[in-house]
């Protein structure tokens, strides 16, 4: 045995404890959440955060999806999940299609300033939403978008990163297949749809995990464009039911718990899709 | 009739940089033409004008009498073979192939019918499925040129398409290349720098240097009647001798300032004598040696000779040549006649 690999035999107990470690420090606090979603919040609020599941957990998950609460008594957290898929989905693949499409235009059309154009798009990287919240919410409430998908999702779709990210991609995309696509008789648009949306693939399973969160925790937006509970998104359903004080006079922690862990599920269902077919791409493509 | 004709083309890149400077030549139907120069002499250049992939900054191309630089490239009937192959690296095999024939709108029992009479032409047929990250360098080579063959294009243009084969596989693909094209009998225009693969490939030559045309010539006529200097250095390997007049015992044509004599010419029977020198260097190649000489006046020359010669550094250099092997240039490095 050479002393490298003595060396790694001899550490592996101890990276392994350490790597135990950190998962646990991640999960625990999760798994916590989802037991003490299992208790009454009276128990809660005198026993704290709760180790083992409680007896109610069937109850709780089935009341927090099923029964209508909210300021109008109108929404299940069901609907909350709802509202998160279509402002996650549409999110994201407002955000692909709209920055592949501008990273198109910007690569390989030669227009006048095209740099300077990909430049200001650039430099929006450094406005984030919250510096122009208020125009947008003023440009979204004049064109009568309040308390709409449409409202929620497109003020959002100008991915400045994304057009960064495609752009670069696309400049590393070999000049020769567009020119044997152009002979093979590729206007501009069957290049666009038969061959580089194809091979950006991965970039683009890449981009709708990282996306696809982000839109999911969308909190101060979903918040300010909507008053209607109907468009209630779940992440912004935790905090009004972790407020929203009953008849028992006591926050509903297990109902909050509850809508956490549930809030949770999709993105890891996302990533844990998104990332096999992310590496099954990179597998595949070779450029 | 596919018969290819360049008048006079140029390309100017960016205001300065000539790249193509004012070319005419003529590929007659069926017809393999090499395009060999070195590098950076505007090959690339000339080859991707006739695609359509450059605009002609002047000049005109016909292709079969009609005008061809005025129609986009999509609209060409040519087909081009890339140095990097350029394969859509998401596509199988077939799919490469047939992109082509969906773009222009043929059905798709058509397009199946000729994409595996190309695949078999090619010994591809096993490997339709494959996509060509899973394809050796060779036969991503032949999938490229299955991409060509499949549209049944008037031109075929190749740029450089063994460039990145080992030396065995482009020795097998430029024949397989030839082959096919004497089958097929389509117009082709070849670019290369390998000077083996130009003259052993090519029914004509054209020689290329600094964007303009040199000489445009059978392989033979080209090694035996270079018509510039350039094109003396550029072809045969070893290279050709350039000495000065004044070591020659004989009379040469009015205005001539280099002669070029190649090395197999260099001979201990020739007719006249070349003032004897001594041998520096020994290139043993085993069924012949390069003997570098050094004459008088520190003029180095070149001969070849059979292996079997048994000179040793230091020994003399004394060699003759006939005169109708003698190659007389002018100041301008053009050919003179004797
Ligand atoms: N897009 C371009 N813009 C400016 N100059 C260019 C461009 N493409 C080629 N050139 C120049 O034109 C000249 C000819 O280039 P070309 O690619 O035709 O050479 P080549 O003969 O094919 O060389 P090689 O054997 O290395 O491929 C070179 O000096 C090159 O720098
Ligand atoms: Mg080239």
């Amino acid at each position: 045995m050479n002393g490298f690999a003595y060396w790694w035999h001899r550490t592996q107990p101890v990276d392994h404890a350490i790597l135990i470690i950190g998962v646990l420090f991640l999960a625990l606090p999760i798994w916590m959440i989802f037991a003490s979603s299992g208790y009454p919040p009276e128990y809660l609020i005198q026993n704290g955060v709760q180790f083992w599941p409680g007896d109610q957990l069937i109850q709780t998950y089935d009341s927090v999806l099923h029964d209508r609460r909210g300021f109008t008594q109108q929404i299940t957290a069901t609907r909350m999940l709802m509202n998160s898929f279509i402002l996650g989905i549409g999110f994201a693949v407002g955000k692909i299609v709209v920055s592949m499409m501008a990273a198109y235009a910007i690569v390989y059309f030669r227009f006048p300033l095209a740099s300077l154009l990909f430049w200001l798009i650039f430099s929006t990287l450094l406005l984030p939403l919250e510096v122009r919240i208020i125009p947008s919410y003023k440009v979204v409430a004049d064109l009568g978008l309040l308390n709409s998908y449409t409202g929620l999702i497109v003020p959002l779709i100008a991915s400045a990163t994304g057009t960064f990210f495609f752009r670069q991609f696309f400049r590393s995309v070999p000049e020769e297949i567009l020119e044997a696509a152009r002979l093979d008789g590729a206007g501009p648009w069957k290049f666009f749809i038969d061959i580089l949306v194809p091979i950006s693939k991965t970039m683009i399973a890449a981009l709708f995990i990282i996306m696809f969160v982000v839109g999911w925790n969308q909190y101060l937006w979903p918040l300010l464009m909507t008053t209607n509970d109907d468009y209630v998104t779940i992440v912004y359903g935790i905090k009004s039911v972790m407020q929203n004080i009953d008849e028992s006079r006591i926050p509903e922690y297990n109902r909050g718990f509850a809508l956490a862990i549930l809030a949770l599920l999709p993105p890891i269902g996302v990533v844990l899709i998104f990332q096999k077919m992310f590496i099954k791409g990179l597998l595949e493509s070779d450029k | 009739m596919a018969r290819l004709e360049l008048t006079n083309i140029s390309k100017v890149f960016a205001g300065q940089t000539r790249a193509v400077d004012r070319v005419s030549l003529t590929v007659e139907d069926g017809e393999f033409v090499a395009l060999l120069g070195p590098s950076g002499c505007g090959k690339s250049t000339l080859l991707r004008m006739i695609a359509g992939l450059e605009t002609l900054t002047e000049g005109q191309v016909d292709l079969a009498g009609m005008r061809l630089d005025t129609v986009p490239p999509s609209k060409r009937d040519v087909a081009m073979v890339f140095q990097n192959y350029a394969l859509y690296p998401h596509m199988t095999a077939f799919g490469n192939m047939a992109y082509a024939l969906k773009n222009r709108g043929v059905t798709r029992d058509a397009i199946r019918v000729r994409v595996e009479q190309a695949a078999q032409l090619l010994q591809l047929t096993e490997l339709l499925d494959r996509k060509p990250s899973q394809l050796s360098g060779g036969q991503r080579q032949r999938v490229a040129m299955g991409r060509a063959l499949v549209r049944e294009p008037q031109v075929f243009l190749f740029d450089e398409p063994l460039s990145n084969l080992d030396a065995a596989l482009r020795g097998q693909m430029r024949v397989e290349i030839r082959q096919l094209q004497r089958t097929l009998r389509i117009t082709s225009v070849f670019v290369t720098h390998d000077q083996i693969e130009a003259m052993t490939m090519a029914d004509r030559l054209a020689v290329m240097n600094q964007g303009r045309l040199e000489q445009f010539g059978t392989p033979l006529e080209i090694y035996h009647r270079p018509a510039t200097q350039f094109v003396a250095s550029f072809i045969g390997s070893p290279p050709m001798n350039f000495l000065s007049p004044s070591l020659l015992p004989i009379p040469l044509p009015e205005g001539t300032v280099t002669v070029g004599i190649r090395p197999e010419h260099l001979t201990a029977e020739g007719a006249h004598r070349l003032p004897a020198g001594h041998c520096l260097l020994i290139e043993e190649l085993g069924s012949e040696a390069i003997v570098h000489g050094q004459l008088p006046d520190n003029q180095m020359i070149l001969v070849r000779v059979a292996g079997d010669h048994r000179r040793v550094i230091g020994d003399s250099v004394d060699v003759g040549f006939d005169v109708h092997h003698l190659h007389c240039f002018d100041a301008q490095g053009l050919r003179v006649e004797q």
